[in-house]
């Protein structure tokens, strides 16, 4: 075996490995062409190394002539492939430079073929045979060159010129291995066509006998473009290692999250769900998802609601949380807490949409009995607190009481007379009927207050408000010789909130500042209740009286339960009322006047349909 | 007659009660007089002879 034959059918031999192992990365992932394109190029140089081999081996003018033009078919699919590769790979190089490299090329070939013998001789004269490698007998040729071979020439400096141009480009923008890219493949192609140019002119040219050396060259483009492939396929490799790594991370996180994942694919209206998500919602391991299906599995009330919220994230919102009942096949009722994005292609619609929902049924549960807790304490404080006031409120059912006996006796006399005045006898009958609304209406307010109630929140007049806890204080507040004064201003907005746990506030500490005149002289004991407007969206209400104050070292706890400065409090009034208050959204603080006495002022906020901001 | 009728004076803040008291007392044959303060009545000059005293204690003044 000749060494000659050796090393070419190497060259061509690797080559052809080269494109298998690319073809095979190119068929299975269809997108990635420059795999495609690289082969192309390496089953080329194979073809042009066995067209080498061939032309050494020739025995005469003719075959030498025959084969060199047949070279010229892969060296047009060589230089195309690279053009199209560098193209691809650096996303670089000027179009018309491309352009002009396959036009020439195309040309040359054309010419080559339209030629006899070929290119670039126009006459081959004679064999010339040269002893290389340690005594083997190739040949070369003689004759007259063809000036067309200039042709060729042109086409590989712009190939030249289009590949520097291309990797300066990519070398100006890259980052770190689009700069190592530049370089090895831009570099070793423009080294290497120089090379591979170079030797076939000046052998054409007569200056020097060699045999046709070109696969050599093209040989190292190939490696470079190999490797910087195989840099990519290791890429791949190792980012689908750390896929897998995230992946595991994220499922061990959803896990321990218990959340169920669904993804809604709104191309191929498709869902899909993880088994944590099946089991949530009901669904069965195979049973097929449509979102209709999903939704009937929502409480009625709230189904409208995530319907409306997933339709604003479809149209551009992006995004949804929500919280929401499902009503499970077996009966039971779940609470979810869901939120999910949306991804959108380039022209806004929506692609895919991934929702992550969790079991928060403890947590609302929770929330619940939290609520229901509360407003037990509130009942409790207000149950005692009326407790308080009984004494008083006897006094104030007793007076129209006593009135509607007194009228009744006094009717039962005047009719005694033979002719009864009955005008007197209407006058009676009327103040009867108003004592008994009277005595009524104070019972009301009691019972009102003295329920065991839910929270519901609606517009309410500060007036009326104040208003009727003032009557129900002003019986105690008489008792105790206290001027209950209230001043609130007809022209106030509306605030948010629940009458009767607002009464409750204002009247605790109506009776607060009651209980703080008690070294204060009769005649000086005043407490007032006052309203007015604080910004734009809401109201302060201040309750203020003018006793011995609140010690400075005892302002920061008056608010903490079970602290108090009376003989037989409980010292939960307050820390009621401010949980009512921030409940209303709002805030409650206390503070000392001025002139003496302290005042505990709370804001609430405007009811929405009210707000002047 | 030499005995003068006696008037019942009545002091009460409480204007609904004080109007039933003293229609009560009126049907009952009796001169009536009503006050809604014990500052009223002492302004009154009332003789403070023979006088039948009927107290509500705490009432304000």
């Amino acid at each position: 075996m000749s060494w000659v034959t050796i090393i070419w059918a190497m060259i061509a031999s690797a080559c052809l490995t080269l494109a298998m192992v690319h073809l095979v990365i190119w068929f299975k992932q269809t997108g990635q062409r420059a795999h495609l394109l690289f082969s192309v190029t390496a089953i080329s140089v194979a073809a042009i190394a066995a067209c080498e081999l061939l032309v050494m081996r020739a025995q005469t003018t003719e075959q030498f002539g025959t084969v060199t033009r047949w070279a010229h078919l892969p060296v047009f699919f060589a230089v195309v492939s690279i053009v199209g590769f560098v193209r691809l790979y650096f996303h670089a190089g000027r179009p018309w430079l491309a352009y002009t490299v396959c036009g020439l090329r195309l040309l040359t070939l054309i010419i080559n073929f339209l030629s006899v013998p070929n290119l670039n001789y126009k006459q081959i004269t004679g064999l010339r045979h040269l002893t290389i490698l340690g005594g083997e007998t190739i040949s070369v040729a003689e004759g007259v060159p063809n000036p067309w071979t200039k042709l060729g020439d042109l086409s590989s400096l712009f190939l030249l010129i289009f590949v520097a141009d291309a990797s300066v480009t990519l070398w100006r923008r890259g980052n770190r291995t689009e700069r190592r890219r530049a370089l090895v493949v831009g570099g070793s192609i423009t080294f290497f066509i120089l090379v591979a140019a170079g030797n076939s002119a000046l052998l054409h040219a007569g200056l020097i006998h060699t045999p046709y050396l070109i696969s050599f060259p093209f040989l190292a483009i190939v490696t470079a473009m190999g490797y910087e492939l195989s840099q990519d396929v290791l890429r791949a490799a190792q980012l689908s290692d750390d896929l897998r790594e995230s992946e595991e991370r994220m499922s061990l996180a959803v896990d321990a999250a218990n959340v169920g994942i669904w993804i809604r694919d709104f191309a191929r209206n498709e869902i899909w769900a993880t088994d944590k998500w099946r089991e949530l919602f009901g669904f069965t391991l195979s049973e097929r998802l449509e979102l209709e299906s999903i939704l009937q599995r929502l409480h009625p009330d709230d189904r409208e609601a995530m319907r409306q919220a997933l339709a604003k994230a479809g149209a551009g919102a992006g995004r949804y949380e929500t919280e929401y009942r499902l009503t499970l096949p077996d009966g039971g009722m779940r609470w979810i807490a869901s939120q999910g994005r949306v991804e959108f292609d380039a022209k806004g619609r929506p692609v895919l949409m991934r929702g992550a929902s969790r079991d928060c049924t403890a947590r609302k549960q929770a929330e619940q009995e939290m609520l229901l807790l509360r407003q037990e304490i509130a009942h409790v404080g207000r149950v005692s607190m009326m407790g308080q006031l009984a004494s008083a409120l006897a006094h104030e059912i007793n007076q129209p009481l006593g009135a509607i006996l007194h009228n009744a006796e006094a009717a039962e006399l005047f009719m005694e007379n033979e002719s009864p005045d009955l005008d007197e006898i209407r006058a009676i009958l009327a103040d009867i009927r108003k004592d008994d609304q009277r005595a009524g209406g104070v019972i009301d307010r009691m019972r009102a207050l003295l329920k065991r109630r839910d929270l519901e929140t609606r517009p309410l007049g500060l007036g009326e408000l104040v208003g009727d806890v003032a009557s129900l204080a002003r019986a105690d507040a008489a008792a105790r010789q206290v001027k209950l004064g209230v001043d609130v201003p007809g022209g106030l907005p509306l605030v948010r909130g629940d009458r009767v746990h607002l009464q409750q506030v204002l009247l605790n500490l109506i009776l607060n500042g009651m209980d703080a005149l008690d070294a204060v002289s009769p005649q000086d004991r005043r407490v007032s209740v006052t309203a007015r407007l604080d910004g734009t969206q809401s109201v302060e209400i201040a309750v203020s009286d003018n006793g011995h104050g609140i010690p400075a070292d005892k302002l920061g706890h008056v608010f903490d339960p079970f602290f108090t400065t009376k003989p037989n409090g409980l010292g939960m009034g307050l820390p009621i009322s401010r949980t009512i208050v921030e409940a209303h959204g709002g805030r409650l603080w206390a503070e000392n006047n001025n002139g003496g006495g302290a005042a505990f002022r709370f804001t609430l906020p405007i009811a929405e349909e009210d707000a002047t901001g | 007659m030499s005995v003068t009728t006696p008037i019942v004076h009545i002091v009460d803040d409480d204007a609904s009660f004080l109007a039933a008291a003293s229609r009560l007392l009126r049907a009952s044959g009796f001169a009536v007089k009503t006050f809604s303060s014990a500052s009223d009545f002492s302004r009154s000059a009332t003789p403070m002879h023979r006088v039948v005293w009927w107290l509500i204690c705490r009432c304000p003044k």
